[in-house]
């Protein structure tokens, strides 16, 4: 009987699995499969940290190669954690601003439940 | 239920999990779990090293239970390795050192690779 914690774990790895099996069929991501994961995924993450007069997908290749710590071009599972620790604190960060609904701020959500 | 194991770098089957298994709920799940554990003693954002010890201790058993993790110096040696600026408590940021542990552990068992080798490149 697995616990909360192995639950949500073994969903983000089933989330990485999905698109690391695109072309090529590896257990790596590949830039646009980085790519994907991040854009049909995490729009909460990306919104709130893409720095100011950066387009998402200049962030995105920025996370990339920061993530990618051979250089290879591609990432492992534990090169993924890497951005995946900032989604994480993006997330927590988040649990804390948003008690019961959103309050007028910088957050200009309209209800988007992908 | 278990997959074939037909190879140690086999891809796994697509699980299907209860519930709608999507990353954001996942997120939630583990902000949840972080503070289910940080509120119970001294700032409720913070773990504490008993806040700790009872998070892993009840939401890692699997983790614990091999190389030698379940060693009493364990939790105690990890957890001052995730106390980076040694305040005696972990900061969730801190706290995500730990989640990356537990999830390469989960994600090298999916694979049947080894779980006690450092990470290779």
């Amino acid at each position: 009987m697995k616990t909360d914690l192995e639950l949500a774990l073994d969903c983000i790895i089933n989330v990485y699995h999905q698109y690391a099996v695109k072309k090529p069929i590896d257990d790596y991501l590949s830039k646009d499969e980085f790519s994907a994961l991040l854009k049909e995924n995490a729009q909460p993450f990306l919104r709130n940290t893409v720095p100011p007069k950066t387009s998402i997908n200049d962030y995105i290749s920025k996370l990339f190669t920061r993530a990618d710590a051979n250089h290879n071009g591609r990432l492992k599972f534990t090169e993924f954690m890497t951005t995946l620790n900032r989604v994480f604190i993006d997330a927590h960060n988040r649990s804390h601003k948003h008690p019961a609904h959103p309050e007028g701020g910088h957050d200009h959500d309209h209800g988007h439940s992908p | 239920m278990s997959a074939s194991t037909q190879g140690t770098t086999a891809l796994p089957e697509t699980r299907h999990f209860p519930g709608h298994c999507t990353l954001e709920v996942a997120l939630k799940t583990v902000v949840d779990v972080y503070h289910r554990y940080s509120t119970r003693e001294g700032k409720p954002d913070l773990l504490s090293f008993n806040d700790f010890e009872a998070l892993l201790t009840e939401q890692a058993p699997t983790f614990l239970q091999a190389c030698n993790r379940k060693n009493p110096n364990y939790l105690r040696n990890l957890f001052k390795e995730t106390d980076l600026n040694k305040d005696r408590e972990v900061a969730f940021e801190e706290f995500t050192m730990v989640l990356a542990k537990l999830s390469d552990d989960a994600h090298r068992l999916i694979h049947h690779q080894d779980r006690c080798t450092p990470d290779k490149p």
